[in-house]
């Protein structure tokens, strides 16, 4: 599962397995960093608002 | 499961209050590294009706030391200094920061030293003695420290199971068994089951004992592990370490000669080998209030040169027999920072140096060479012993 960090130094890092990851950037990775640089960046599921669910007129039941 | 040592860090940071743990930011490549906690164990001897020589072991003062080598590249260089010297105002800015270091009380750190899955982590740390050298080209540095007290691995005191949000590390070790923990830390418990669970800290409680996260489920006995999880190293660039073929070593009369002799390669002087130690004779003795040394204190201050070049004429005989003052500033210039031409550099001022020893031994079908010891001397009319100075691209609120 791939986890997204971010590099919340003020200076480019290189991570072993992962590369460089400059500041302020995020990256998408495997590799689990454990590091007080980084910050994991929680994943936030996106749930369109209500008023935008409509029904498929077209579809044919 | 084995580890490779190769896949370890050293990972540094200045502490706000001495001898108080941060978690470490600044992570740097490790040549070799020997620091280990020895808990002084002695028998118990205490009569006990036994015809053996006891049947427990009791603690005796703990010292925690060892030695860091790194190759000595200008960014990590400072934090060898800065825990060995006192750094004075950085001056300059992000094309080149110049950091000065008189002699003076250090800055205390934190470090930590992987081991496999667990971080060892030292707090309080400073240099008990710094060595430079020049080992096949690259300048070498191995730092001898000294630490207040260590986190690596400690068990639960009390058995955890559903979901919980903090737990009690045991007191064998020592009363306050979290000291060297921080908030924001992540330790693994490993569970009945033998898998670890990680848990990140949210706080470290004031009883020592007690450490708290966000609710986890885990099941697990009283004695089962607990470790610090090492760190997943970030490094800032790994660049080269300084080159005795880009060092111009000077020697002159006083310090102003020396440090004009060592501006050009025609008036430097050609050293085969060179190399200095700088002490500060660190205070660890134990006192009431900590099984580890209280605190680290630097003592008189010393420091040795030796070098190795070419015997020309008898001056250097001449000097050891009469005692003459000398004095010798190393320039070292490093990467270039940036395109405009600035290059890491790092210059070392011995104000007054006095040879104790001076050898020129003779080898079948070998020049003479000088085999020289000196002892570094305070300068009573420059008023300093050693100054020095490191160009590198760490801005000064690093250290």
């Amino acid at each position: 599962m791939k986890n997204k960090y971010k590099n919340i130094s003020n200076l480019d890092l290189f991570v072993p397995q992962v590369g460089l990851v400059k500041a302020g950037e995020e990256v998408l990775t495997e590799v689990d960093i454990n590091n007080s640089n980084f910050e994991k960046v929680e994943k936030v599921k996106i749930t369109p608002p209500k008023e935008l669910i409509t029904e498929d007129k077209n579809k044919l039941n | 499961m084995n580890y490779l040592g190769s896949k370890s860090y050293l990972a540094m940071i200045p502490e706000v209050t001495a001898g108080v743990a941060l978690k470490p930011t600044t992570f740097c490549p490790l040549v070799s590294e020997s620091i280990k906690s020895m808990l002084n164990y002695n028998a118990d001897r205490r009569m006990k009706g036994l015809d053996w020589k006891s049947d427990d072991l009791l603690l005796g003062d703990r010292k925690h030391e060892g030695d860091i080598v790194i190759y000595s590249d200008g960014d990590n260089l400072g934090h060898l200094l800065n825990m060995t010297y006192l750094k004075g105002s950085t001056t300059g800015d992000s094309d080149g920061y110049t950091h000065p270091f008189t002699v003076g009380s250090p800055k205390s750190y934190t470090i930590e030293i992987q081991k496999g899955p667990y971080a060892q982590r030292y707090f309080g740390v400073k240099a008990d003695q710094l060595k430079l050298e020049f080992v096949d080209q690259k300048m070498q540095v191995t730092a001898s420290v000294k630490a207040t007290g260590q986190f690596s691995a400690s068990a639960l005191k009390e058995a955890l199971s559903g979901s919980v949000t903090s737990l009690k590390l045991s007191s064998a070790y020592d009363l306050k068994p979290t000291a060297g923990l921080v908030a924001g830390d992540v330790i693994t418990v490993v569970g009945d089951d033998g898998n670890g669970v990680d848990l990140t800290l949210l706080t470290v409680d004031a009883d020592g004992e007690t450490l708290t996260f966000a609710s986890t489920a885990i099941t697990g006995a009283i004695g089962n592990r607990v470790y610090l999880k090492a760190q997943t190293p970030s490094y800032t660039g790994i660049v080269d370490p300084f080159f005795l073929g880009d060092t111009l070593i000077g020697v002159g009369a006083d310090s102003t000669s020396a440090t004009t002799n060592a501006g050009a390669k025609s008036t430097a002087t050609g050293m085969y080998s060179f190399a200095f130690t700088l002490k500060n004779n660190l205070l660890d003795a134990s006192a009431s209030g900590s099984k580890d040394p209280l605190q680290l204190l630097p003592q008189t201050r010393e420091a040795e040169v030796t070098t190795r070049r070419l015997f020309e004429t008898p001056e250097q005989h001449l000097a050891w027999l009469n005692s003459t003052k000398q004095a010798i500033t190393m320039i070292s210039t490093g990467e270039e920072m940036t395109t405009a031409g600035t290059h890491e550099s790092l210059s070392v001022k011995f104000h007054k140096v006095k040879l104790t020893t001076n050898e020129e031994n003779l080898e079948v079908d070998s020049l003479i060479f000088d085999t020289q010891t000196f002892e570094v001397l305070y300068d009573s009319s420059d008023g300093s012993a050693i100054e020095i100075s490191l160009v590198n691209k760490t801005a000064g609120t690093a250290y």
